[in-house]
């Protein structure tokens, strides 16, 4: 019974998530353009509003800055989690592959 | 998510930054006082600091829908470190991707943090906590969260704008029109986000269970799976 209310819960989920995409697709509307939500929809309805975006203090998106920036980004986050990521699930298991237990049976960190 | 430089009246965005600035006060005592906790604990909140800066600035794009959003990645810090330890992580990236990143203003930043921090935060541990009495499996909890606090993120994100741009008249309107130009293209990313959220926690209980037990996020390791033996086979 449980399994059957999970499956639904799922079903459910995953149909309210696709269902406004495949109606917008349908009817045409997709923009196609690939640019952000943030720039279409936020900044486009802030400007019809008359609140146009400014531009940012430190403005990177200029030419290819942007995506040496973005690059950087990833490059440090990357490896940041890679590193951070080793110790805790790689190097943090016992060479029998069990979990560490302390003396009286309770798993340790 | 990204509210961008000036999109919001002065006056507004200077009130969104009182519960930002609330939640992200509780957020450095509580990261005090996790820190205290040991070497183990510093290197999980650098983790998931690293993992909500990458997956909050990462740009997926929706092919069907063709455009592209980002998922948030505060629901599961929030599963994983609390809710107010997660909003100051989202803060601190926040601020980054303000500053150099084009993503996001600071004028904004309160009232990014409040949907991305706050909202994501609270919504999607709430879901898992709730989910979890109900007795569903740590992924199915975890699905619930990162899909139902990626839209809480949005949903207070339109409402943000709808009230600085339109005010309270409108604010029902504007908060459906806004939110509903969100959902064909992060609806997809929503649920990447909830198939993250679980995976994350599936994978964590299965290697390291004791970090698990040691957030408090489950109280004992999953049960291996024992292999059946057909009958009659000998040992």
């Amino acid at each position: 019974m449980k399994k059957i209310l999970t499956a639904a819960v799922i079903a459910l989920i995953v149909v309210a998530a696709l269902t406004p995409t495949v109606l917008q697709f349908m009817q045409g509307d997709s923009p196609g353009d690939y640019m952000g939500i943030d720039a279409t929809i936020m900044e486009a309805r802030a400007e019809e509003a008359g609140r146009p975006a400014r531009d940012p203090l430190i403005n990177t998106d200029q030419g290819d800055l942007l995506l040496f920036v973005f690059m950087i980004g990833g490059l440090g986050s990357g490896i940041a989690l890679g590193y951070f990521g080793r110790i805790l699930l790689v190097e943090g298991r016992s060479t029998t592959g069990q979990t560490r237990r302390s003396a009286d049976g309770r798993a340790t960190p | 998510m990204h509210l961008a430089e000036g999109v919001l009246p002065a006056g507004q965005a200077a009130v969104w930054f009182v519960p930002a600035a609330v939640a992200v006060g509780v957020g450095v005592r509580g990261l005090r006082t996790q820190t205290k906790e040991g070497r183990q604990r510093k290197i999980m909140i650098g983790m998931v600091g690293a993992l909500v800066f990458a997956i909050s600035l990462m740009p997926i794009p929706v092919p069907v829908a063709g455009s592209v959003s980002h998922p948030c990645g505060t629901p599961l810090a929030a599963i994983l470190l609390g809710p107010w330890v997660s909003t100051l992580v989202a803060a601190i990236s926040l601020l980054f991707q303000a500053l150099f990143f084009a993503h996001g203003g600071l004028s904004t930043w309160g009232a990014n943090i409040v949907s991305e921090g706050i909202a994501g935060s609270f919504v999607g541990v709430g879901a898992f906590l709730l989910s979890r009495r109900m007795g569903f499996s740590l992924f199915v909890c975890g699905f619930l969260a990162g899909f139902l606090g990626d839209l809480a993120v949005y949903a207070v994100t339109a409402l943000e704008l709808s009230l600085g741009l339109f005010g309270v008249q409108q604010i029902g309107r504007e908060w459906l029109i806004l939110f509903g130009s969100f959902l064909p293209v992060q609806g997809p990313i929503a649920l990447g986000e909830a198939l993250l959220t679980g995976g994350v926690l599936t994978y964590v209980a299965k290697v390291r269970p004791d970090i698990l037990i040691h957030l408090r996020v489950i109280k004992h390791p999953p049960e291996p799976v024992t292999p059946v033996t057909p009958e009659g086979a000998s040992a």
